[in-house]
């Protein structure tokens, strides 16, 4: 029995120059965790809080022309 | 948020109504939730993100201390808890770094929760190839290794991989005994596996079990092959009975319309001997192998330039002395850092459990701090094959010195052939859409087609330069 909290920093790629590729990849990362959680641990628990800011034209993100702060979780009542 | 002061302890009340706190809930086995969760990350603004701060002075802190109330709320007693912050740490204000630093100083030894720090360093490295100067971040973990420890990723693809579900260096061991390396000389030694092909989700037979009396359709619980193990009639001179799969009955093969099958109780397995079936079952059946003893015992030793790379077969697996017997570890750091030195490789006599065939094993000596070997199956000489090519024209100078030009081209950049860190885009593929039609099934009915793109950002980049260099090379060889 595992319990893991991924902790993602999602910050627009115009805040730390050099990192244009960490956003996208690192959400792949975190979905490739859960499912292989899914499929090879299915008794263990999973938590994602994310942090930072999306910038506005990345489409990756939504894309609306706005910024979102957040921190934020998923789980169960 | 106001920073904290002193030691973080997951609390034993539930999540506190602080800013970064107040919409937390309790973690859980992943399901449709936590899929939707990180699927739509990537996609749109989070259906279920909530926002709860707009400072930008708080969001790596606050990140953590929203994960150890998450982990520290957990009601699971038992197993292990684990925090995995991804980021690049940087461009973080300074109010931020501070309040970071205290949440790391606040980690104690022996705590309950193991925290990771997965750093994408993307920083370019200084002029002249020389190591990245030392990250703040790095500083700052370094006094609290048994509580904190620090992964670095540099490229994307690494990132992509960087949790592991299935750890190697945690894989059970499939032996430990003895070494003999001599008549009177033994050391004690264990073996894991290194390598492990990942196996793919499959598609099951379908059973007849799977329709009720009424003919509706029952999904199996269970998938996978869906058979039984070979085995042959009761009179096997007669002709090789023949199986059938949906049923699991087996039928003499004379018996074309499959109306009798063959009585389990009247089925003994045989060898196909030639034309002929050798019926052969129970104690007379094990005269036929070779039962060795358990245990590893040393051949010789080669060469390492002798030994080609088409020998090897099946996974690869590490050798490493027993920790319980200091004198085995000692024997084996000696023995590897001589064969390191003399760039040798030893020939090992292989026999995982009593009874198993024998394998022919190479060891290869990796000298580090404990040393220890990678064990690589080679074939035996029936197990090679012969191949007979019709001999090829020597290649012209010109030739070669085209295709010299196209290897330096294409020479992969230095951080790149980190293997360990090469995620297989046709399993990245599989998950993806097995959780999208998971998902679209939960919505109103299975269907729909995959459009997710494909895991190969790598890959293609590379293959662009090396057409363009081969149709270059080709041009320039036919000219």
């Amino acid at each position: 029995m595992e319990s893991v909290v991924l902790v993602v920093d999602i910050r627009s790629t115009a805040d730390s120059p050099g990192d244009d590729d960490m956003l996208e990849h690192a959400i792949r990362a975190a979905q490739t965790f859960a499912h292989e959680k899914l499929v090879h641990k299915p008794t263990h628990e999973v938590g994602l809080v994310v942090f930072g800011s999306a910038t506005a034209n990345n489409d990756r993100m939504g894309g609306d022309g706005s910024k979102y702060d957040h921190v934020y979780g998923f789980g169960g009542p | 948020m106001a920073p904290e002061t002193g030691p973080i302890r997951p609390p034993a009340h539930p999540p506190t109504r602080s800013l970064a706190r107040s919409v937390i809930h309790p973690l859980e086995v992943v399901g449709m939730e936590t899929l939707r969760c990180t699927s739509e990350l990537g996609s749109s603004s989070p259906s279920s993100a909530t926002v709860t701060g707009r400072s930008s002075s708080g969001w790596l802190s606050g990140g953590m201390r929203v994960a150890l109330d998450m982990i520290g709320s957990s009601k699971k007693k038992t197993g292990k808890k684990k925090v995995v912050v991804v980021s690049t740490f940087e461009g973080l204000s300074p109010r931020d770094v501070e309040d970071f630093k205290r949440i790391v100083d606040g980690l104690q030894s022996g705590a309950p929760v193991l925290v990771k720090f997965v750093h994408y360093d993307a920083r370019p490295t200084t002029a002249g190839g020389g190591e990245v100067e030392e990250h703040w971040l790095w500083r700052a973990v370094a006094p609290y290794r048994e509580s904190a420890n620090i992964k670095v990723v540099r490229t994307p693809s690494q990132l992509r991989t960087c949790f592991q579900i299935k750890e190697t260096k945690e894989a059970h061991v499939i032996y430990s005994g003895t070494l003999q390396l001599a008549d009177k000389l033994e050391v004690m030694v264990k073996i894991v596996p290194k390598t492990k092909k990942e196996p793919f989700m499959a598609l099951g037979n379908t059973s007849n079990n799977a329709f009720d009396d009424s003919n509706e359709y029952v999904p199996s619980s269970t998938y996978g092959t869906y058979g039984t193990s070979p085995s042959f009639g009761a009179s096997p001179s007669s002709g090789t009975p023949s199986n059938s799969a949906a049923s699991g009955d087996w039928y003499r093969q004379d018996d074309i319309e499959q109306k009798h099958p063959v009585p389990v109780g009247a089925r003994i397995k045989a060898y196909k001997f030639g034309n002929v079936l050798l019926p052969m079952s129970g104690p007379v059946a094990e005269l036929a192998k070779l039962s060795p003893d358990r245990g590893i015992r040393l051949v010789g030793f080669m060469d390492r330039a002798e030994l080609s790379p088409e020998l090897f077969m099946g996974a690869s697996k590490v050798l490493f002395g027993d920790k319980a017997s200091s004198a085995s570890v000692a024997a084996l750091c000696s023995l590897a850092a001589a064969m390191v030195k003399k760039q040798q490789v030893a020939l090992l006599r292989v026999v995982l459990r009593a009874g198993s065939s024998v394998k022919l094993t190479v060891a290869f000596p990796v000298a580090e701090n404990p040393a220890y070997f990678i064990l690589k199956e080679v074939p035996f000489m029936q197990d090679v094959a012969s191949i007979n090519c019709a001999p090829l024209p020597e290649p012209e100078a010109e030739t070669v010195l085209r295709a010299r030009e196209f290897v330096q081209a294409n020479m992969l950049d230095a951080a790149v052939p980190d293997l360990d860190a090469t995620g297989n885009p046709t399993l990245h593929r599989a998950v993806n859409y097995f959780t999208r039609r998971f998902l679209m099934s939960d919505g109103g009915g299975v269907g729909g087609e995959y459009d997710g793109e494909d895991d190969e950002g790598v890959i293609p980049a590379e293959g662009e330069l090396f057409v363009e260099c081969f149709g270059e090379a080709i041009v320039d060889v036919d000219s």
